[in-house]
């Protein structure tokens, strides 16, 4: 599922002293099938934006028909906004939400503050047993859970009947992800997915999402403010600021600008740091900022400069 | 003059159950800086709750500042020991900044104007004079989380402990409280033992220690515990980027010194490739 936003704006207490524009005027693709980055600080409007997505925050009804009653003469009307997911058209009120919010998971910070049931099996199975229709039989209940505690790395039999507080702290994360993903959504967004964890446990979410976008989501989406987590990971990143979007670009060329993203508070990667160091000195290193890539320009850089001196 | 001593601690959450310190024989000097790594679950945070009392091991002592901690001398304890734990949202029991901050001072039975004269201090210490008046509901991770430190510096503790504080923080607010951290170190020397996950904290720490399995595995200054690379990935944690570069770099063959500074790091390599 393709996500297009167009010209959206959001408000928070639009009209009232506390009113606060937490969007303006944002435009951005995510293409089916991309590992997609949402970076910018705190308040940059990165999380507004991504509960749009399914339909956690709507656009006001009167935004997408609003029209200034007497345009000037010569003056455009506004651009609509446009924000679907797929075929869902999320300025339409008559969309189906329900349906959305199965194809489109939403895994927040710190999921596992919100495990309730009193065995894993449980927990996993609310949300498959709240989208569905008709009463699913426990077959086929079990059957979902199981493959989906099985995806994350779990194994069921020793878990099923476990309560979820009895776990540790990495598998907790890994049961309310497969609470998420039990429905099959097409699109995985998770923010901050390695948030609190130590960098083993960090590592093994970012394999787990990996192998969550090879077998299960198509599309996911990660909120992140880790630069080298983005830079390892994803195919391509937005950068919000205030509300807007500054860039969309791959890692490898949104890191070139280093410096514009460090005057808008953000860090950037220990390679990017690097490559502009290096640059102060004349030296050219064209990494696409991961660690491996960028270690095997530089030892290039340096076997080049060894043969010639030979 | 020692202000932690662990002798021979053991601790474990339940009977039978597995011990979460093992024979655990650690100090901490007063006015040092002390970073403790150690992977989830590895015993850190069991480490922080055992220093002011929160727990009680099962065998072995420990000392602050030499007064055995002890059920009678808990509060005693505790004023001279504050933690700052990891949610920023648990830790705050008033609706405005000041009252948060005089909490603890107010529980203590401090004289009025005295509760006065240390929330200016605290909040000063933590630079969040200007929200004195503000609600806590709308202040940032950091923020929050530098009130709570602020809550602690109100009963002029000897010592604080930050267990991961950091942890749920954005870079931003994150280096908002190493920031006061250092500076509470350096220039109130106050005691910090610092816990956390993420390596590049800890370099900025005079002394690192690593625990593993309810055990204190490694000692030394963050820059030697990182050069024993293969060590640490068998406590399941991992070098600083920055030191996995400089490895990558030596294992091609390219004469860089191990370093842990991004500065110094590019120069290395210009010296090597220009």
């Amino acid at each position: 599922m393709r996500i297009v936003a167009e010209h959206l704006s959001y408000t928070y207490n639009p009209g009232s002293p506390f009113a606060s524009a937490a969007l303006r005027d944002v435009s951005l693709t995510i293409e089916e099938g991309e590992f997609f980055g949402i970076i910018g600080h705190t308040g940059s409007g990165k999380s507004t934006f991504v509960q749009h997505l399914n339909g956690l925050l709507r656009l006001p009804s009167s935004q997408k028909h609003y029209r200034p009653k007497r345009l000037k003469k010569g003056q455009a009307p506004p651009p609509a906004t446009v924000l679907t997911v797929g075929d869902f058209d999320l300025t339409d009120k008559k969309t189906n939400f329900r349906a959305l919010r199965k194809s489109v998971g939403m895994v927040f910070q710190y999921p596992e503050y919100q495990l309730f049931a009193e065995t894993v099996r449980d927990d996993v199975a609310f949300g498959l047993k709240n989208f569905s229709k008709e009463k699913l039989s426990d077959a086929a209940i079990d059957e979902a859970v199981r493959a989906a505690v099985e995806v994350v790395g779990l194994d069921y039999e020793e878990l099923k009947d476990k309560s979820p507080f009895e776990l540790s702290g990495g598998q907790k994360r890994r049961v309310a992800i497969a609470g998420v993903i039990v429905t099959r959504p097409e699109v995985l967004v998770l923010d901050e997915p390695a948030a609190g964890l130590d960098p083993l446990g960090k590592r093994e979410v970012m394999e787990l999402l990996h192998k969550l976008h090879r077998e299960w989501c198509k599309t996911v989406v990660i909120v992140s403010h880790d630069m080298d987590e983005i830079s390892e990971n994803c195919t391509r990143a937005a950068v919000f600021a205030d509300g807007t979007v500054r860039y969309v670009l791959p890692p490898r060329e949104l890191f070139r600008h280093a410096q514009e993203l460090t005057e808008l508070g953000l860090d950037v990667p220990l390679t990017a740091k690097l490559t502009a160091l290096l640059q102060e000195d004349g030296i050219v290193v064209d990494s696409d900022f991961t660690t491996a890539d960028f270690c095997e320009k530089v030892l290039a850089l340096w076997k080049k400069r060894k043969e010639g001196a030979q | 003059m020692k202000a932690i001593e662990f002798e021979d601690v053991s601790f474990r959450y339940e009977e039978e159950g597995p011990f979460a310190v093992r024979h655990l024989n650690f100090s901490v000097d007063e006015g040092e800086f002390v970073a403790v790594l150690g992977h989830n679950g590895s015993g850190k945070s069991t480490l922080a709750r055992l220093c002011n009392g929160l727990l009680t091991p099962d065998e072995g002592r420990i000392r602050v500042f030499g007064t055995l901690v002890g059920d009678k001398n808990l509060y005693d304890v505790r004023r001279n020991v504050g933690v700052v734990f990891q949610n920023p949202d648990n830790q705050t029991v008033a609706t405005i900044v000041e009252d948060d901050v005089a909490f603890g001072a107010e529980n203590v039975g401090l004289p009025r104007e005295e509760i006065g004269k240390r929330i200016d201090f605290a909040l000063r210490a933590v630079g969040m004079e200007q929200y004195r008046s503000s609600a806590v509901a709308r202040l940032s991770g950091g923020q929050k989380q530098r009130v709570a430190i602020a809550g602690v510096l109100a009963l002029k503790p000897r010592i604080v402990i930050l267990d991961e504080s950091t942890a749920m923080l954005d870079p931003r607010g994150r280096r908002e409280i190493v920031d006061v951290v250092t500076r509470l170190n350096k220039e109130e020397k106050i005691t910090v033992l610092l816990i956390t996950h993420f390596m590049e904290e800890a370099l900025l720490a005079d002394r690192a220690v690593v625990m593993n399995r309810g055990e204190l595995v490694m000692e030394g200054t963050p820059r030697s515990i990182f050069e024993r690379k293969d060590e640490l990935v068998t406590y399941n944690l991992a070098l600083p980027r920055i030191g996995v570069i400089c490895e990558t770099l030596r294992a091609g063959g390219m004469q860089v010194n191990y370093t842990l500074d991004a500065a110094a790091l590019a120069k290395e390599i210009a010296e090597c490739v220009s």
